[in-house]
């Protein structure tokens, strides 16, 4: 018997077998499920930058049915917004139900205080500390590594950890992405293949322009030649070489000015377009290596103008969701089985591309055009995670509501110094408000009665009138003081830190120069500190528009009362909190002193919701009862968890509204 | 060679068609085993077994002596030299079954490259159609008209590149099928068929003018008649690739791995010394 055995397993019949086995593992091995099934089910929807005024209008004029629909069969409360009302801090409320003290996201953007220079907050690379450097070329010996800063528990980590399944797609403040056992995909913070939070790049044969980097993208000089033109797209920094420069990948643009359409050959890719059209994902790779490391990444092309003038918008190059160059998503494979659901997407954190609007690179139609694309993307894999949702939570990120007002709130409101009286794209907020009312009557029609449906936004918007130089203002007030007087470059270039007591960084924060904090405070804990705090407050509010007459600030929050956790040392002393139309500009946020206190915001950027909280709360519907009078985002992740039994943490500070 | 190509086509898609709804990993498997017993018997009637034999032992036994005497340079050198010698003779030996293995595996290869190579267009999707011509006026590509059946949209007018001859269209599948897109030059008409699917299947990526080459390597259409004007017609169809544990594979390495895995499966069952 024995030999007989063994005569079958060298006949190669156990090779057959094994071989098999081998492969059935290879196809099949890869799907991997830990979470128990449950009968309960929540989704959340996050609709970023949803106004109450704006739905509540819409609403009255009939626009929105299935808001009003689940208002009048569940719930509807304005939902309080984080302190300051910034994307990145409302979402980090959102996610651990901590407030900044507990998460330690103040702002959008934060500062080293040994340097001062200011930093993303929300994720951070440290390079590799050990290299080999060998000629022209740089060896780590050590990984770069990807940081987030967010601190605390997510609610979807303790549902992991009770085994409930769980799909989060691309909630805020969460690259480089937790690794967790749930499906999820990175959302705003997640950058572009330069490392960047993108940058567009646009090609012109226009005789006045010269390579230059604008914000948000870079412009390129090209000649055309016998229907010609080349060029290259940037890439990642390569850090193999000395010096890390960009990688590059040529493309050649061949054209037919007569029948204005022009083909673009990348690598082993070719894409025809007719003037005027966008081209669809296009995948290159970034050689660091040779023949070993390389980068893969995706754009479009937007062929604006053939002929005169040769005009090319190129899409910020996206980690590509096929082979992702940074992990976007948990299980790692699960962007790639997105990708093959329903193809080639936005990666980026926020896809539309205000930058090229505002920079003229793109119109007000064609950036409408690129914003569509990306929501179209957003919106199939929403179709395909509730099509296959059935147990657990589903949440799902839509940011169009909020970087549309960005841009087009000077279409609809007269007072606004940018308002274009022809009423061009006036609807184009409403109409948006309208297509997330689509999504919500899609998700309406799909639930059961054990589905808990929570609908929110993160906060709400307002205009953009005028803008504010905090940093300006405090030089002025001798808060701050300058090496020769005079303000020079910017993130506090100039500054002479043995003289300044408060400074502001970020939209809304203010600092003040600690002892013993900051690399050289000069501000002591305790009389000093509660007297220059008090004194600044104080002075904020009453500080008046000179054109309006208006007060611009209407509160001055201070920390160590609206913030508890163990973040608060860092954080600033002092959120300012706007009035509604004011904001501070764009310049003072950096830590730039420029001239005068006011301006009129001339731009398309035109709305916003960087000021004071109690102006801008976020909306909140569900399709059950709301027990909580003043629901706030910190109730949203505690919420969730009672759902599904679990208690909440202790570091937790809302309650469930229910 | 256009009989041999019809021969081959009409096999390979028999063997590979009812497979085709599934992971085109399992179409590959399912036919990647027999290939690979297939060549490890052709390596066995080809190839001196005995003298293989004897030289792999010459080599397993040099290296037994380096490990027994790893003190003694002397001997060492010489074994490592003569591992050297054996192991160019091992090559020689295997020459003559690779001669013989060229020809199935390069019929093989160019099958299944138009197999998994490329995959067909899907609903929806577009495509780059280019038409080159053999005549040495570039001039003629302004003359190029283009008729696609209905299951074809032409999206764009012709983009003409005079100096290379060629005219290029962006073409865009509208329903699933073989469609054929009909290309005329001074007065004559060539076709050449479009693969709309939502599965893999075989994809001729190019129509050429006769030469033994281009036809081995296009075996998908029949050459363009000579007197025609056009030396090719191709279509970029998308990149095709087999997915397996999450990662995009390229289909050689899968087809590579897997014979090269059955071939040690099944040589003890054949007794073939490799």
């Amino acid at each position: 018997m024995k030999r007989k055995i063994k005569k079958y397993f060298n006949s190669g019949v156990a090779g057959a077998v094994l071989l098999f086995l081998i492969s059935s593992l290879l196809i099949g091995g890869c799907s991997k499920s830990h979470s128990n099934r449950t009968e309960k089910k929540v989704i959340v929807l996050g609709f970023d930058g949803m106004d109450p005024d704006i739905l509540e209008r819409l609403i009255r004029e009939g626009k929105m049915p299935h808001f009003e629909n689940l208002m009048q069969k569940g719930n509807y409360r304005e939902l309080e917004t984080s302190i300051p009302p910034q994307s990145p801090v409302a979402w980090s409320n959102f996610i651990t139900g901590m407030n900044p003290g507990g998460h330690g996201i103040y702002d959008f953007i934060h500062r080293d205080p040994e340097t001062m220079i200011p930093f993303l907050s929300t994720s951070e690379v440290r390079p590799a500390d050990k290299k080999i450097t060998l000629g022209g070329w740089t060896i780590p010996v050590s990984k770069d590594k990807l940081v987030l800063l967010r601190k605390g528990t997510a609610f979807w980590e303790m549902l992991d950890k009770h085994n409930i399944p769980a799909t989060v797609i691309r909630v805020p403040a969460n690259f480089p992405i937790m690794e967790t056992e749930t499906r999820s995909l990175s959302g705003m913070g997640t950058p572009d293949i330069q490392g960047t939070y993108g940058i567009f790049s646009f090609y012109t044969t226009e005789d006045s322009v010269f390579e230059k980097d604008v914000s948000g993208g870079k412009i390129f000089p090209v000649r055309m030649i016998n229907n010609r033109v080349e060029a290259s797209i940037e890439g990642p920094r390569n850090t193999f070489k000395k010096g890390a420069p960009r990688s590059k990948v040529d493309f050649q643009v061949v054209s037919d000015p007569e029948h204005s359409v022009a083909k673009i050959l990348l690598q082993d890719r070719q894409v025809i377009l007719k003037q005027g059209e966008w081209s669809p994902w296009v995948r290159m790779e970034f050689e660091l290596i040779p023949f070993f490391q390389k980068v893969s990444g995706i754009c479009r092309f937007y062929l604006k103008e053939i002929y005169p003038v040769f005009k090319l918008y190129v899409t910020p190059v996206n980690i590509d969701p096929s082979d992702p160059a940074m992990p976007v998503s948990t299980p790692e494979h699960f962007v790639k089985e997105l990708y093959e659901e329903v193809g080639p997407f936005y990666t980026q954190g926020i896809p539309e591309d205000t930058k090229a609007l505002i920079q003229g690179v793109l119109n007000d139609d064609e950036f409408l055009v690129q914003a569509r694309i990306s929501y179209d993307e957003f919106r199939r894999i929403f179709m395909q995670e509730m099509g296959r949702f059935n147990s657990g939570l589903l949440f799902f990120y839509f940011g169009s509501t909020d970087q549309l007002s960005h841009v087009f709130w000077r279409t609809m409101d007269p007072a606004h110094p940018a308002y274009d009286p022809s009423g061009k794209n006036a609807d184009v907020i409403e109409k948006t408000y309208m297509e997330m009312d689509g999504i919500l009557g899609f998700t309406m029609d799909r639930l059961d009665g054990k589905t808990t449906l929570i609908v929110l936004s993160d906060h709400g918007f307002a205009p953009y009138y005028r803008s504010f130089n905090i940093n300006t203002w405090l030089r002025d007030e001798g808060y701050i003081a300058l090496r020769d007087g005079a303000p020079k470059g910017e993130f506090f270039e100039n500054v002479d830190w043995s003289g300044t007591r408060a400074y502001g960084l970020g939209f809304n924060g203010l600092y003040l120069n600690m002892k013993g904090r900051e690399k050289n405070g000069i501000v002591l804990e305790g009389g000093e500190r509660e007297t220059l705090i008090n004194e600044l407050s104080a002075k904020l509010l009453s500080i008046r528009d000179p054109k309006t007459g208006q007060n611009i600030i209407t509160k001055v929050y201070r920390t160590d009362e609206v913030y508890t956790g163990p973040h608060l040392k860092n954080a600033p002393e002092l959120i300012v909190g706007y009035n509604r139309g004011y904001r501070a500009s764009w310049e003072t946020v950096l830590g730039n002193f420029p001239e005068g206190l006011f301006s009129d915001n001339n731009e398309k950027w035109s709305g916003d919701h960087l000021m004071a909280a109690e102006l801008v709360p976020g909306i909140l519907l569900a399709n059950r009862r709301i027990r909580a009078e003043r629901p706030s985002l910190l109730d949203i992740a505690p919420t969730i968890l009672k759902e599904f039994g679990i208690t909440k943490n202790k570091e937790m500070v809302g309650s469930s509204i229910f | 060679m256009q009989i041999l190509n019809s021969i081959l086509n009409t096999f390979f898609d028999l063997v590979l068609a009812p497979m085709r709804s599934f992971n085109p990993f399992w179409s590959l498997f399912i036919f990647s085993v027999p290939a690979g017993i297939l060549l490890v018997l052709i390596f066995r009637y080809t190839s001196d077994q005995g003298a293989i034999r004897e030289t792999k032992d010459r080599i397993k036994g040099h290296m037994l002596e380096i490990r027994l005497f790893k003190d003694n340079p002397g001997v060492l050198m010489s074994a490592f030299g003569s591992i050297l010698v054996y192991n160019f003779k091992y090559m020689r030996h295997a020459v003559r079954p690779m001669l013989f293995m060229v020809v199935p595996v390069l019929f093989m290869l160019v099958q299944l490259d138009a197999w998994y190579g490329y995959r067909p267009l899907r609903t929806g999707e577009s495509a780059v159609f280019s038409v080159r011509l053999s005549g040495s006026d570039g001039r003629v590509v302004d003359n190029i008209t283009l008729q696609a059946d209905d299951g074809l949209t032409v999206e764009t007018p012709p983009l003409r590149i005079p100096e290379e001859k060629e005219a290029d269209w962006r073409i865009r599948a509208d329903k699933a099928g073989n469609h054929k897109v009909a290309v005329r030059v001074r007065g004559k008409t060539v076709e050449k068929t479009i693969t709309v699917s939502g599965n893999p299947g075989r994809v001729s990526v190019k129509r050429t003018s006769a030469g033994f080459w281009e036809r081995l390597f296009n075996p998908g259409e029949k050459p363009i008649p000579e007197d025609s004007g056009i030396k090719e017609i191709s279509v970029e169809y998308p990149l095709g690739s087999i997915y397996v544990l999450g990662w995009s594979m390229h289909w050689l390495m899968v087809f590579f791995l897997l014979t090269l895995i059955t071939g040690f499966a099944f040589k003890g069952f054949f007794r073939v010394e490799l």
